[in-house]
């Protein structure tokens, strides 16, 4: 009556079988340790096992690493005894592993599921016995905005599976759907190194943290000693940008080098020409609640900054889509309307994840002449067909490109990060309660401007090996990076060449202090991960594999570069084998270990709690105003099979110190009771903004203007003024807000003549004196 | 004829079934393949696990779910059927991606006390459908099932 029943049966659905906690987990504890070095991130993750059961076990657990992560390095602790682990091809690991037991030994096999899913395999851990895995991962530092956007996902949220072709053996959806329970007996820690180089500041919209600042730089803790692990871990770290492009070189043992470059390309940014754009709005199960509240504010305000003459539409997709207009139309007032209201009125009632149906609906509608597409995907990307999706992406890439916002405490940035790499556009993640504007508006300054799809390297060297091969289209304003193998020496120079533009960075050699364990440079694993991903992407839609592919040249260059760079790939897993034999006789018996559900999804709030201290709700992940959003039962019983099980569980939940599960309209009452923050005053405040650029008198104004209102009253009607009184509103009273009123305002300003303008401030001076 | 008392190592066994020996160890897990005799690698599998090992694997490549091929092999070959229209939560077997014009692939599941059957209806063409309990058919199946029952109806109609 698990998960792995559910799978099975092949319901179509959410596949979520929720108990209430009970039996002995072998998991204690987590342990995250961070360090920021350099170009890269390097973690180590420690998790602690012990067998408290009279009888030897097999512990799996299945947990998420960052999509890009290179997971380079693999050690356990079996009683005193640290053994180094060996990468092997998969199935032979898996031989190694499963020998071990068979012996008798202690042993322990790490696989890779997904790109951003993983299983780690304890077996006989004897009675009373504890162990210790670590797992050590590199990854490119992502830049956001203003800084660096780091995340340490915990948990696998639940995924979808839509019917699969037959499989033998354990079904794919199984392997990335683990046991969930509502709360669950371990913790995690957390902390993090980060270098002094023109820190500002660090920051964390999903975690109470706390920063001291040393001379090396900051050292970032969490708030509280354990935390739950039910959602990402995100720290923000603000950095003064690197202005001019750097290119480092690593050198290994064998001479040849690794050469990272990264700049920010200083060209003018945004055109102007119209474009068509797409939303495309997940409306499944999973993103009830916080999740869908937020993608719904994303929307509105990603509509709100289309221009006039572009043209778009929206489609929303769950078991099955519905688009708002038959065909895309011109972007005024009428739509702005239409489009407003529909997205008030959609709920996350819409059932499964059927990704790729919608997506194929509009990738292949005709393309608008002269008039470049782009499709704008919302969603919390929890599908087990993540490759078939991304294959599809690919495949229209020539005519569409794909941006995507990751929604919620658990998305999956391999779909999110996937799809929109497949799409030549970008992925920008949002975690509940993080400032959205910012993020929308960097996706259109993407969407709109001129980007270059040809940048290649000029380089001399025939053997210089790209990564990824296909290199990513450069946005102007916007950082770009790239990775290249030389069989030597690198060249002093790199040439960069984009269009009619170019760009010379001279090489400057990697200080020793940054290399690996084993002497590899971190530069060089980032280098091998995107070497590894290019022969991991999905060749065709439609591909049964998800652990693509399966044979042939691609797979043996996989395990050949698993094996040369110590990498844990689709093709390779990790085993380390005790050395010690414990008392044979009984056989191991398997535990999976339970997960905490991710805090949100499905309109949970209250998941994931750890039994034995509270977690300070941080006040980002309240969920704001849901604007008189009514949950009905009827769409919750259409929508999923969590709902569906947590009605069947309730008899089920004895004790009463269990967080409640979801009551209906309950929860929502109180929710609607509190105060509306500032930054939703002032998104309800943009949202009155009109098609063309002007702001028509509103209860959203009158809710700021207060008083001040009765002096407004004789010009209403008069649009100009009236959004001279909103400019100087937003300028005097949210100067603190100037990065995500921008485009706002300058729709606004370009909305009016400057004589206009000035007019209308005469009018208006006797108001403007007071705001 | 007698048979052999042979006895299989798990590879020979996964080798010979052609699966990985993951699968064979899933199964055991499982509970779908009863567990090898002996300790450690001295552990064996016998003819009797090699022939429910590969009808487990036949079931699996028809589409059948896990938790009908556990009941079938507890309740031994023949089972009574109960048949009750059941939701069909939008279920698809067999190909997902392959399926194409009129043929759509539906299932319906009855959930009762007595055993589960699983009625499988298939479209073969306009206005011809098949049932089938307990399996399913591959993409190929159905099209050489379409063309074979279109040859005989057009001949009908023709001689007629």
């Amino acid at each position: 009556m698990s998960d792995a029943m559910m799978a099975s049966a092949g319901v179509a659905g959410p596949q979520v079988g929720l108990h209430a906690a009970g039996g002995p987990v072998p998991l204690e504890g987590v342990h995250i340790a961070a360090v920021m070095d350099g170009p890269c991130l390097q973690v180590t993750v420690r998790q602690r096992y012990r067998n408290t059961e009279a009888v030897p076990i097999e512990a799996v657990y299945v947990f998420p690493l960052p999509e890009d992560a290179a997971v380079c390095g693999f050690r356990a602790r079996f009683g005193d005894e640290w053994v180094e682990g060996r990468v092997q091809e998969r199935e032979k690991a898996y031989t190694t592993y499963d020998d071990a037991l068979l012996d008798g030994r202690t042993a322990a096999l790490l696989d890779q599921e997904r790109p951003n899913v993983f299983t780690a395999s304890l077996g006989n851990l004897p009675p009373g016995q504890g162990a210790v895995v670590e797992i050590r991962y590199v990854a490119r530092l992502r830049w956001e905005g203003a800084g660096y956007r780091l995340t340490f996902p915990t948990t696998v949220s639940p995924r979808y599976v839509p019917a699969q072709p037959p499989e033998v053996g354990q079904p794919e959806g199984e392997r990335v759907n683990p046991e969930r329970w509502l709360a669950v007996p371990y913790g995690l820690q957390f902390d993090l190194r980060v270098g002094s180089g023109g820190l500002r500041s660090v920051e964390s919209p999903s975690h109470p943290v706390r920063v001291s600042l040393t001379d090396e730089g900051a050292e970032v803790a969490l708030a509280q000693e354990s935390v739950a692990l039910d959602r990402d871990l995100v720290v923000l770290v603000q950095q003064k940008a690197a202005a001019t492009p750097t290119a480092v070189a690593t050198t290994a043992p064998d001479g040849s080098e690794v050469v990272l470059l990264d700049f920010l390309p200083d060209l003018p940014a945004s055109e102007h020409a119209p474009r068509e754009v797409v939303f495309l709005l997940d409306c499944s199960g999973s993103m009830d609640g916080s999740s869908i509240e937020e993608a719904k504010r994303a929307l509105q305000l990603c509509v709100r900054a289309l221009r006039l003459g572009d043209t778009f539409d929206i489609v929303r997709f769950g078991s099955r889509h519905e688009s708002l207009w038959q065909v895309p139309k011109a972007y005024d007032d009428t739509t702005l309307a239409h489009a407003t209201a529909w997205l008030a009125a959609t709920h996350a009632s819409l059932g499964g994840t059927e990704i790729r149906a919608p997506l194929e609906f509009i990738l292949k509608r005709p393309v608008p002449a002269g008039r470049p597409r782009s499709v704008v995907l919302l969603t919390d990307g929890q599908v087990s067909n993540e490759a078939d999706v991304i294959a599809l992406a690919a495949r229209h890439a020539g005519t569409t490109s794909i941006f995507a916002f990751g929604i919620g405490a658990g998305a999956s940035d391999h779909l999110v990060r996937g799809v929109a790499r497949a799409g030549r556009g970008e992925a920008e993640m949002i975690f509940p309660g993080e400032r959205i504007e910012p993020k929308v508006l960097r996706t259109f300054a993407r969407l709109r401007s001129l980007r270059f799809v040809d940048v290649r390297l000029e380089t001399r060297d025939p053997d210089a090996q790209l990564a990824p091969r296909e290199l990513p289209p450069l946005f102007p304003g916007m950082p770009f990076s790239l990775l290249a193998r030389y069989p030597g020496r690198a060249p002093s120079t790199l040439v960069l060449a984009a269009g009619e533009h170019r760009w010379d960075v001279p090489v400057r050699r990697a200080a020793a202090v940054h290399q690996g364990r084993a002497g590899i440079a971190p530069i060089s694993l980032c280098w091998a991960r995107e070497r590894i991903r290019d022969l991991e992407a999905p060749r065709q839609s439609g591909s049964r594999q998800q652990r693509v592919p399966s044979s042939g040249e691609a797979r043996a260059e996989l395990v050949m570069l698993g094996e040369a760079y110590g990498l844990l790939s689709s093709a390779t897993s990790y085993v380390a084998v005790s050395t010690s034999v414990m008392a044979a006789g009984l056989d191991a018996e398997l535990r999976h270990v339970p997960v905490a559900l991710t805090a949100g999804w499905g309109g949970n709030r209250r998941a994931g709690g750890h039994t034995s201290m509270r977690l300070a709700a941080p006040a980002t992940l309240s969920v704001a105003d849901s604007e008189g959003d009514d949950m009905n039962l009827l769409s919750m019983r259409e929508s999923d099979g969590l709902s569906r099980l947590m009605m069947d569980l309730e008899p089920r939940m004895s004790a009463s110190r269990l967080p409640p599960v979801r009551r209906r309209s309950a929860s929502m009452d109180s929710r609607k009771s509190s105060l509306p923050d500032v930054r939703t005053r002032v998104t309800k405040l943009l949202m009155t903004q009109t098609a063309g650029g002007r702001f028509p008198y509103s209860d959203a104004l009158e809710a700021e203007l207060g008083p001040v209102m009765l002096l407004l009253e004789p010009w209403k009607t008069d649009d100009v003024v009236v959004t001279v009184v909103v400019l100087h509103l937003l300028n005097q009273r949210y100067g603190a807000f100037a990065d995500e009123t921008r485009a706002a305002r300058e729709k606004a300003e370009a909305s009016m003549t400057a004589d206009e303008a000035n007019a209308a401030s005469q009018r208006a001076r006797h108001i403007l004196s007071v705001l | 004829m007698s048979e052999r008392e042979q006895l299989f190592s798990i590879d020979e066994l996964a080798d010979r079934a052609e699966v990985s020996r993951r699968t064979v160890r899933f199964y055991v897990q499982r509970g779908l393949l009863p567990a090898p005799r002996g300790l450690g690698r001295g552990r064996h599998y016998d003819a009797s696990h090699l022939h429910a090992l590969m009808r487990i694997r036949a079931w699996q490549e028809e589409g059948v779910p896990l938790a009908l091929i556990a009941r079938r092999l507890q309740a031994g070959t023949t089972e009574p059927e109960s048949q009750v229209r059941g939701a069909g939560a939008g279920m698809h077997p067999g190909t997902a991606a392959g399926v194409s014009g009129a043929a759509a692939l539906a299932r319906e599941e009855s959930v009762g006390d007595a055993a589960v059957s699983v009625w499988t209806h298939v479209q073969l063409g306009d206005g011809v459908s098949l049932q089938l309990r307990d399996r399913a058919v591959t993409d190929a199946q159905r099209r050489a099932l379409a063309e074979a029952v279109a040859r005989i109806l057009d001949r009908r109609d023709s001689d007629e």
